[in-house]
């Protein structure tokens, strides 16, 4: 258990115990919050907002990507794959966002036969994120 | 300031907003290019522009470059914000008529830094806009003056454009920034006020 330098809500102290809990990877699978948490100048308030933002908004994103690629556009795959990459991006330069970059390459070069097997891994790590962010976001139980 | 944030992700949206309101910034938030060139338009649009380079409808930078074709543009300070970070996106984002260029995932403290430029060459914009319509005011004034002027030949009244004519003390204060102040110069003295 990884525990990561950190103040307290009312920013007056340490506060190991939630880090513990927000930065254990079997509360929220391979995704751990503190990176983001460190980026967002330790606001962990905000961070588990926009954690709650994304489980809220993936399923739309998801779906536009799926649609795409059930229609073969590739000019579609690109902005759908564009756009989760983005939202994606906000939590992890990893695993989905760059399995979503790598769909919007695919768009780009006009390779929409290629899609759906990508498709299929992009979806699954996406609800391995979502499942984490969503327990984060829900906050030290 | 008011500010306007233009990004189809809603995750950045909230962490910018949140963030911007931090630090004193009143923002509009808005999904895509095309609701953000509503909201840019008119005198009472936010001076200042966060606009994402790929989102639904206008994107990043053609919202720039029409914003900087429109002749009636108030002061604005565009941000153009991207996760694209090569160098060629970064002189084609600055082409478009941005500012600044700003890469994701955003640097908090950067774009700070950058908003205090913005405000800084907002301010100095609108500052000197003020300075140039009182400039431009004045020049009307000075240019009531030019032209013929019937003056009598006697009295030295002068004739107005409503063919009244007045003194030239008072046409004078009338059209210009002028004030006179009345004295009697030696030659008068002597003529009409002469040493017993």
């Amino acid at each position: 258990m990884t525990v990561v330098p950190g103040r307290d809500r009312d920013g007056s102290r340490e506060s190991e115990m939630e880090r513990d809990i927000v930065d254990d990877p079997d509360v929220h699978g391979e995704w751990s919050p503190a990176p983001m948490i460190v980026r967002l100048g330790d606001d962990e308030d905000l961070a588990r907002q926009l954690a709650g933002i994304f489980a809220t908004e993936y399923p739309g994103m998801m779906a536009a990507v799926h649609e795409s690629v059930a229609r073969g556009c590739a000019e579609s795959i690109r902005v759908a794959a564009h756009a989760l990459k983005g939202c994606a991006a906000n939590f992890t330069d990893e695993a989905p966002t760059t399995t979503a970059f790598e769909l919007e390459q695919i768009g780009r070069e006009g390779r929409a036969a290629d899609a759906p097997a990508v498709v299929e891994r992009l979806a699954r790590e996406v609800d391995t994120l979502a499942r984490a962010l969503s327990s984060f976001a829900r906050g030290p139980s | 300031m008011n500010v306007l944030i233009a990004d189809d992700d809603a995750v950045l949206r909230r962490a910018l907003r949140i963030h911007l309101e931090r630090w004193a910034y009143t923002v509009v938030e808005r999904k895509d290019g095309d609701e953000a060139w509503t909201a840019l338009q008119g005198s009472e649009a936010p001076p200042l522009a966060i606009v994402d380079w790929n989102m639904p409808g206008i994107d990043g930078p053609t919202l720039c470059h029409d914003l900087r074709n429109r002749t009636t543009t108030p002061p604005m300070y565009l941000i153009l914000l991207t996760g694209n970070t090569e160098h060629r996106d970064v002189i084609a984002g600055l082409e478009s008529g941005a500012d600044d260029y700003i890469t994701k995932p955003v640097d908090w403290d950067l774009l700070r830094a950058r908003m205090r430029i913005g405000s800084r060459i907002v301010g100095l914009q609108r500052a000197l806009g003020a300075r140039v319509a009182e400039l431009q005011s004045a020049l009307v004034n000075v240019r009531q003056l030019s032209g013929l002027l019937p003056i009598c030949a006697y009295c030295k009244r002068v004739r107005d454009d409503q063919d009244y004519w007045q003194q030239i003390e008072r046409y004078l204060s009338e059209h210009s920034e002028a004030q006179f102040s009345h004295g009697i110069c030696p030659d008068c003295l002597e003529v009409h006020l002469p040493a017993e």
